[in-house]
């Protein structure tokens, strides 16, 4: 390419103002619409009634219950999240205008993992604080604080898997099916991890003994990996 | 940039194909095929099932080919791979853009993935240009067909490409808004560039383009100038009328 060409033409973004591009877009989308977010709401607010009125649980037990409520309703709700994505995606075809442009294949599975992982994240500012009152749990700060961090570790996973899958799904145009069928699955192993770590946050104020968090960092590590490389060549074929 | 014709073709937007073929779920779309694409305009025909969409996007680099390369002025375009896009612009079927989004928003983003320093200054000439101007702030779920097409033809051409792949561009336009795209092309096309558009109307093909491809059932069965198009019976063809022989 000539000096006068590389003058005229623009520097294409790079990988992280790339992402940054494609999340801003769906922050954008969602903050004027509202559309997932109002979805989440109702659908969060009805499961903490019925588990409410469901369960009648206090005290320890409520402590041991809640980790699994909780994680239940994350996961329900990030496949909301996930095919109303999709959804957007496909009206349109808009993943289409965004594998023409000149960014990294990578900047896209960034992108698009990062707002389903805000996504999921928001679920979880919403969600949680509604079950602790409606189970009458109390946690300290010690508490929150390794529950933040598991549920940020286990965002990291379910957005990973969620936004490889949904790319699938673009691709063989086989709508939310496919979504549902492969997600559950495979974030098995990372529920399970989550589960357990916040269990033994509620019931003991530690991460416990168990290879639990080494587990979740595993499953991030290989989920988002797995995602990293496969995604260019999804999107290619 | 140079407006000798041979200064353009030797700096301008060459592709060459070699041995590019595609298959589908074990189907093959294109048979292998070779040519080399200097700088010009192109009219791409055949009839449905063709190849023709299955061969802008291979040429796009939106799909990788089953075997075979693309190469653009000499270099595969997916080691190319984002300098290569930046110079591209495909037009489909499909909108490629956000429905939920207004048109000026999508032609924002899509400046700024492209690396335009202004894209907002960029984005309201092309919607002035394309005359959506005061559609600009709705969304694009509201537009009609055609002036989705044209809202898509802005995006194509916001980061001034030298290879412009357009697939049916006429469909859904009135006739106001296929002499505009008519006259936006003239514009848009500089003597250094590649222009390849599918049209099922060959007349209003040839007042953009000069040269034609015929593909039949994923072979390249006939190319050249207008004369060649008429010797070769292509019209007829095209109508189901006679057969084209393979050369």
């Amino acid at each position: 390419m000539t000096a006068t060409r590389a003058a005229t033409k623009p520097r294409a973004p790079g990988l992280l103002r790339g992402s940054w591009l494609v999340l801003r877009k769906d922050l954008v989308y969602e903050l004027e619409n509202r559309e997932t977010l109002a979805v989440l709401v109702v659908f969060s607010l009805a499961v903490a009634f019925v588990f409410a009125f469901a369960f009648d649980l206090s005290g320890a037990e409520a402590r041991r219950f809640l980790p699994g409520l909780l994680w239940m309703t994350f996961l329900f709700a990030s496949v909301l999240g996930f095919s109303k994505g999709a959804a957007l995606e496909r009206r349109g075809a808009g993943y289409l205008g965004l594998l023409l442009a000149p960014i990294p294949k990578e900047a896209i599975f960034l992108g698009k993992a990062g707002s389903a992982f805000a996504f999921l994240v928001f679920t979880q500012l919403f969600v949680t604080p509604l079950f602790l009152v409606f189970f009458g749990v109390k946690v300290g700060s010690g508490e929150f604080g390794l529950l933040a961090l598991i549920f940020l570790l286990g965002s990291v996973g379910l957005a990973a898997v969620g936004t490889l899958l949904a790319q699938i799904c673009q691709v063989a145009r086989s709508g939310d099916v496919l979504l549902s069928l492969g997600y559950f699955p495979l974030v098995v192993p990372v529920l399970i991890a989550a589960t357990q770590l916040s269990s033994a946050v509620l019931t003991t104020q530690s991460l416990g003994e168990g290879p639990w968090l080494q587990l979740l960092l595993a499953f991030d590590l290989i989920y988002s990996t797995a995602g990293w490389l496969l995604f260019r060549y999804l999107v290619e074929e | 940039m140079s407006t000798n014709p041979s200064a353009s073709r030797a700096n301008g937007a060459k592709l060459e194909l070699r041995e590019v073929a595609k298959a589908i779920a074990g189907r093959r779309i294109l048979e292998p095929l070779s040519l080399v694409l200097e700088p010009g305009r192109y009219l791409l025909l055949g009839p449905n099932g063709a190849g023709k969409s299955t061969l802008l996007k291979l040429l796009a680099g939106l799909w990788r080919p089953s075997s075979g390369h693309v190469l653009y002025r000499g270099r595969d375009i997916y080691e190319l791979d984002g300098d290569y896009r930046r110079e591209v612009a495909l037009l489909t079927h499909e909108l490629g853009m956000y429905e939920e989004l207004t048109g000026l928003q999508n032609l924002v983003l899509f400046g700024a993935l492209y690396g335009l320093p202004r894209p907002r200054a960029r984005a309201q000439e092309l919607l002035e240009r394309v005359g959506l101007r005061f559609f600009a702030h709705e969304r694009v779920r509201a537009y009609s067909q055609g002036m989705k097409q044209r809202l898509a033809l802005a995006k194509a051409l916001l980061h001034r490409p030298r290879v412009l792949l357009l697939d049916e561009p006429f469909a859904g336009l009135d006739l106001r808004g296929a002499e505009l795209l008519q006259q936006i092309l003239e514009e848009a096309v500089s003597p250094g560039s590649l222009l390849i558009l599918t049209t099922h109307d060959p007349e209003r093909g040839f007042r953009i383009a000069e040269r034609f491809l015929y593909l039949e059932r994923g072979v390249l069965r006939a190319y050249g100038d207008r004369a060649r198009f008429d010797a070769e019976g292509i019209r007829e063809r095209l109508r189901g009328i006679r057969d084209v022989g393979v050369f």
